[in-house]
């Protein structure tokens, strides 16, 4: 299972142009798209993302899904797609977005193509205007502190909260967190 | 032509340059030998000094302020211990303007060290045993006073920490200050209720009860906020556990103009800062400092 936490702010402007997508089946996909510079492509990607998220994604590979993305968007288009299951993470990432993987006590950048994943690793996807009030050591100290995805995301709103009030940038980010299904305790 | 038709001057020559062939290959292959023995010898001493634990050179500083009583309390673990259980270094920091601040930070501190050595691994029993302490001063004390805690644990090369309330725990790594721990007051209650409404957050900060705890050594039922995995911690990694009198007086981004060579200078250099700035309503400030190093033997 893999346990999943959006965030989107317009960040006190009067417009949020940024897109966060999650699609759940037997794998997650999520897609975000950096629309802060440029609306048209925000919405033209959308379109893209919504029909690949309406049409049967869980029968489509990554390949498959990319490709259909790819027909649609620009080259220099800001967005990020990412599927994710119990055991791998695949991405294609352009532009400003990025994402961390936090593993073992450290955390690393996520490079484009496959990747495997453990169980409690901790991932997390956001625009370059996100990341601009974060360092490396606080986004890794909030995920082992944290006891969900939405925790830990909260940890790092309020340190972005700490310097700028939330004021002036769209925010955009996704947190996940690997629960393989063995471990997932469910209260009496 | 057989060998015996060679004159025996032409045999004596062949068998030196015989010898000479056999010499030159018996040598490098001897050289090669070596060459291996010595690549072999510089890959062990660099996965050695991989493997060698971070050694922790620390200080402290303990000052009173301006406030009446010294309400902070620390703890450093013995270092004598440091290569089989790590060190372990605590700060608590009595509520201000309840009663009994000094006396339960005291108890806490009294009761951490009782713990000591931990198992490094097990994060979730410790966190559990602080919140035993914290329901011993709960039912002591009965919410008429309490206190803050920070703990860190350094093992070999890895960090794990423990909070409750609002006080420190710094990591100064490559000249860039962290706050490692999540604050637990009310301005991040309301921070996130701000957030769902899709609003802006100055309000949280303009709320005169925004750094009020929400939850504290001594409240029912605690929440101990700590790592469940360990963080790595790379050699001239310098960690600072202390009282919110010291990052009330500096900044973060000002701290690492004030690290020395030693853990012993940069706590000199932090106290006598804050020393100077002289604040008349000066809160009590103490701290240790932790400088991990890796000595290549």
């Amino acid at each position: 299972m893999i346990e999943t936490y959006t965030f989107s702010n317009n960040g006190g402007l009067p417009e949020y142009n940024d897109e966060v997508f999650v699609g759940f089946g037997s794998f997650t996909v999520a897609v975000i798209v950096n629309g802060m510079n440029n609306r048209e492509m925000c919405r033209r990607v959308s379109l893209a993302v919504n029909r690949v998220l309406n049409n049967e994604f869980e029968n489509m590979s990554f390949d498959d899904m990319t490709y259909l993305l790819s027909k649609i968007v620009k080259h220099n288009d800001e967005y990020a797609v990412i599927r994710i299951t119990d055991e791998e993470i695949e991405t294609e990432q352009h532009g400003g977005i990025r994402g961390y993987l936090v593993k073992n006590g450290e955390i690393v950048q996520i490079t484009n193509g496959l990747q495997k994943i453990d169980n409690e690793d901790r991932i997390i996807f956001a625009t370059d205007r996100f990341f601009r009030y974060l360092n490396k050591e606080a986004v890794l100290a909030d995920a082992v502190t944290s006891i969900s995805a939405e925790e830990w995301m909260d940890f790092m709103i309020n340190r972005i909260s700490d310097v700028n009030m939330l004021k002036g940038d769209n925010l955009s980010a996704i947190t996940f967190i690997v629960r393989n299904t063995e471990n997932v305790r469910v209260d009496p | 032509m057989g060998l015996s038709a060679l004159s025996s001057q032409s045999k004596i020559a062949l068998f030196i340059l015989l010898i000479l062939i056999v010499a030159v290959i018996v040598s490098l292959v001897w050289i090669s030998r070596l060459l291996i023995e010595l690549i072999r010898t510089a890959r062990i001493n660099d996965a050695k000094k991989e493997d060698d634990p971070l050694f922790a050179d620390v200080a402290y500083f303990y000052e009173r302020g301006n406030r009446e009583r010294q309400e902070d309390s620390l703890y450093i673990s013995h270092l004598d211990d440091y290569v089989d259980y790590g060190i372990m270094a605590c700060v608590s920091d009595g509520m201000g303007g309840l009663k009994y601040g000094s006396e339960i930070s005291k108890f806490i501190i009294d009761e951490i060290e009782k713990l000591f050595p931990v198992n490094f691994y097990d994060t979730e029993a410790m966190a559990d045993a602080i919140k035993k302490i914290s329901h011993k001063v709960f039912e002591k004390y009965s919410r008429k006073g309490g206190a803050t805690l920070v703990i860190v644990h350094v093992f070999k090369d890895m960090l794990n920490f423990y909070s409750v309330g609002d006080s420190n725990i710094l990591l100064i790594r490559n000249r860039v200050a962290t706050c490692l721990n999540p604050k637990q007051n009310y301005s991040c209650v309301l921070i996130k209720n701000l957030v769902l409404e899709g609003k802006t957050t100055e309000d949280a900060y303009l709320n005169k009860k925004g750094r009020a705890l929400v939850d504290f050594m001594g409240n029912n039922n605690t929440r101990v906020n700590f790592s469940h995995t360990p963080m790595r911690l790379l050699d001239g990694d310098i960690l600072l556990v202390c009282s919110d009198g010291v990052t009330d007086a500096i900044s973060l981004n000002s701290l690492p103009n004030l690290l020395g060579a030693t853990a012993k200078k940069t706590a000199e250099n932090v106290k006598l800062a804050i020393r100077m700035k002289n604040f008349a309503k000066q809160d009590n400030y103490s701290g240790i400092v932790i400088k991990l190093i890796k000595y290549n033997f």
